[in-house]
């Protein structure tokens, strides 16, 4: 068994944190740490262990229950490295929480909306998802979780530096609020790389989702904040909303202005997308993102008529690789994962059956 | 009486000094002549005066800067050297570690390295004073007895542990076998009864066992 079947419930559920916009996702994260307690990187394991009992207790209370309905939790050092990068697939876990720790305790909501992690960075980390932009959405939900949890907690926290946490670059609200967002027309158009260096100047970092080589695969980038000092979390998300929004809305010119003037090349490049997909045999993660991305927007654009962006948003998820370990219940190697996830593109797109011969050992003749 | 260069008649009653290149050129020229060019006896003195002005200033200003910046690198090695030492009293985290990770061990590190990360947080986020949420006023944290009655035995063992160490490092033996048997005492207490159970998935029925079922040892 290389999956916890707990985490196999979680792989099974639809990317209910995939939108359809430019803006695809919203993640919120909220680090806390408990007052009295060394943080968790110079913690003994004494400390540890009562501060994910204290934390637990605090979870499992009557009113901080109500807010996370049919939570499970599960020991850190129970999962497998193939859950553990299924939950990063997921939006569940943050991939430096991957390695081994002691005394993690890593708690979800049965929909894959909300995680919790004890003693990753900090005591807490909470992190809620949703879909497109919905920062207020999710703020909301957030708050009040953590203000039933400061009930039965006593949190650190410094008069003038706010909540403190083990990286200094969370201090204060401890808040880091990311939007995932979808490019492709502008990294056509050129543009994309001034729009984004642009945000440094509010404090804001964009990097790529999917890193390959310096370049953003499939066209995706996370923009988050990179202040959390000297700024109330409602203001800090509103500003973030307004400038992903505008970005977005470029995103939208610019598509709009490629199928007017370049109409027979986006069509090409759409074509061109979807003929690899449906009929390849064998294909890496990063080639797949990028004919994802064109294939999205073509869905956007009304280009494919039986391709729909809740198809794009469930390849996306299916294509990376602990998703297609978990669909095949085994660790696959990279060539074998290419070789699965074309199989899985051929059969969502209606492509050609199996080459015949095609994974059969070779037998040598008699 | 020196006569204009220009005109060679009248006297010369202006005088026009550029060095370039590190030469001298003086030119000494009649007020016509200097009308006929543009030139007024204030605005050359002007421009000069601004000009001498200017790279004196110039001159000033560099040498105030190396100055400023040899004062600098020495006040900074200073600094260096006393952070190097710096060391939180609380988690052992030093200032150097927190340089190379961004990271601290604990509450107490914003405290004690205070004076140096407070003005780097300021310059890092928007502002130095947090304006979020803040605490409620009333926390129930210690009023759960399970919890905190394993959390004080936790703290006990820490001190036991301790102790023990320091025992054997004295050679004291006596003591290190009775603090190691209140520690096994407490470590019993502690795992008789975990207070963090680890949800699962509720296991498939056994399947049922065809034939005799167990077989038994003999």
């Amino acid at each position: 068994m290389i999956f916890h079947p707990r985490i196999r419930h979680v792989a099974a559920k639809g990317p209910a944190f995939i939108g359809q916009g430019p803006i695809l996702s919203t993640f919120l994260s909220l680090s806390r740490n408990i007052d009295g307690f060394q943080f968790p990187a110079t913690a003994s394991s004494n400390i540890l262990e009562s501060a994910a009992e204290l934390g637990l207790a605090a979870l499992h209370h009557e009113d901080v229950r109500g807010l996370l309905p049919s939570m499970f939790q599960i020991k850190h050092e129970l999962l497998t490295v193939s859950d553990r990068e299924l939950l990063v697939e997921r939006e569940l876990l943050d991939r430096s929480h991957t390695d081994t720790a002691p005394c993690r305790v890593f708690v979800c909501a049965e929909d894959g909306s909300t995680s919790v992690l004890m003693n990753g960075d900090d005591h807490l980390w909470l992190h809620m998802t949703a879909a497109g932009s919905a920062f207020r959405e999710l703020w909301d939900r957030m708050s009040a979780l953590e203000s039933a949890l400061a009930r039965h907690l006593r949190f650190a926290f410094h008069p003038r530096l706010g909540y403190l946490t083990s990286a200094a670059s969370l201090a204060g609200t401890g808040l880091k609020i990311t939007f995932l967002i979808h490019l492709p027309a502008l990294g056509l158009s050129g543009r994309r790389k001034k729009i984004l260096e642009r945000l440094e100047d509010a404090g804001l970092t964009a990097a790529p989702y999917f890193p390959v080589d310096g370049k953003a695969a499939g066209n995706l980038f996370l923009i988050s904040n990179s202040t959390s000092l000297g700024e109330r979390e409602e203001d800090l998300g509103l500003r973030m909303t307004k400038m992903v929004s505008a970005i977005s809305r470029e995103e939208e010119r610019t598509r709009a202005e490629l199928l007017g003037n370049q109409k027979l090349l986006f069509l090409n490049a759409c074509g061109r997308a979807y003929g690899l997909l449906r009929n390849t045999y064998l294909i890496p993660t990063s080639e797949a993102l990028d004919a994802l991305s064109i294939m999205k927007l073509g869905a956007d654009s009304g280009v494919f008529r039986h391709f729909t962006r809740q198809d794009w948003a469930e390849l996306l998820l299916e294509c990376q690789p602990a998703h297609l370990c978990c669909r095949k219940n085994m660790n696959l190697p990279p060539l074998e994962r290419g070789e699965y996830r074309a199989t899985c593109f051929r059969e969502r797109l209606h492509g050609p059956e199996p080459a015949p011969g095609a994974g059969e050992p070779d037998v040598p003749d008699a | 009486m020196m006569l204009c260069q220009i005109c060679k008649a009248n006297p010369a009653t202006i005088h026009i000094q550029e060095i370039a290149n590190g030469e001298r050129n003086t030119l000494h020229i009649c007020a016509d002549c200097a009308r006929k060019r543009n030139i007024s006896e204030d605005s050359e003195a002007n421009s000069h005066f601004h000009e001498m002005l200017e790279r004196l200033t110039q001159a000033i200003a560099n040498s105030a800067d190396l100055k400023l910046a040899e004062l600098f690198e020495q006040k900074k090695n200073q600094e260096d050297e006393k952070q190097q030492d710096l060391a939180c009293t609380v988690c052992g985290t030093t200032f150097q570690s927190y340089r190379k990770t961004g990271k601290l061990g604990c509450a107490a590190c914003y405290e004690q390295f205070g004076q140096l990360i407070i003005p780097e947080l300021a310059l890092l986020h928007h502002g130095s004073v947090h304006c979020g949420k803040t605490p409620p006023e009333t926390v129930e944290q210690w009023q759960d007895p399970a919890v905190s009655e394993r959390i004080n035995l936790r703290r006990e063992l820490e001190r036991l542990c301790k102790g023990l160490d320091e025992s054997i490092r004295r050679e004291e033996f006596e003591l290190a076998a009775e603090l190691r048997d209140r520690i096994s005492a407490i470590e019993a207490e502690l795992n008789s009864a975990e207070l963090i159970p680890d949800e699962s998935a509720p296991e498939a029925p056994p399947k049922k066992t065809r034939g005799r079922g167990r077989r038994k040892s003999t």
